[in-house]
């Protein structure tokens, strides 16, 4: 498990997360989803079986939060995700898409999101419905 | 649509071999009113547009089956 601290918990202020320092309205200790249904923890995603990482980049490819397995290189795996998605975007011209890529060895999930791109990396045979739903739920 | 889809692709392929996580085999994009189903054969693309409410797991067993057949016409 991969945490940065931000700040120092005893200097947290009542608008800013305690663990990572920013807003709370935009820190990814709980990723907004629609209104009313509460937040997606980048840990909810990452407790499903055989879910390798998960994370949220800012959309130049800078990792903002990641949680990975050994072995998974979360800086390339975000810089890749904000490429993907940049160039769909660009590509398709629209502000908003999501990408679901089938490689021979795993599956990645990318997803623009307000602040900057949520990745999921996962075996091919994990439960990529339940992967979805939660990462549907990400605005 | 086919030479952005192809673009798409080519990215998707040079970050896959990046991370060394082997060959694009599918790929699905989700836009706002419309979604994009691509398989990878071993030359080409085959895309479906579909609506959002489209079942994708349907649309590539469809897929498969329709690249059979181009196959068998194509010797």
């Amino acid at each position: 498990m991969k945490s940065r601290r931000y700040s120092d918990e005893s200097n947290a202020s009542p608008d800013r997360c305690a663990r990572h320092g920013y807003e709370k309205s935009v820190c990814v200790c709980g990723l907004p989803i629609q209104k009313g249904r509460g937040s997606v923890k980048l840990e909810d995603i990452t407790r499903i079986p055989r879910v390798l990482g998960a994370g949220l980049a800012t959309d130049d490819g800078f990792i903002i939060e990641s949680q990975c397995t050994v072995g998974y290189d979360a800086e390339k795996s975000a810089a890749m995700a904000a490429q993907i998605i940049n160039v769909t975007m660009r590509s398709l011209t629209t502000k908003n898409a999501s990408v679901v890529l089938y490689t021979h060895n795993s599956v990645f999930f990318i997803k623009k999101v307000e602040q900057g791109v949520f990745f999921v990396i996962c075996q091919r045979d994990a439960n990529l419905g339940l992967i979805k739903i939660k990462v549907d739920r990400i605005t | 649509m086919s030479a952005l889809i192809a673009a798409i692709h080519n990215e998707a392929e040079q970050s896959s071999q990046f991370l060394k996580a082997g060959d694009v085999e599918k790929f699905i994009i989700e836009k706002g009113d419309e979604t994009i189903c691509v398989l990878v054969t071993v030359e080409s693309l085959f895309t479906v547009i579909t609506e959002p409410e489209a079942k994708p797991g349907l649309v590539f067993v469809y897929a498969r089956k329709i690249i059979d057949e181009i196959k068998e016409i194509l010797g």
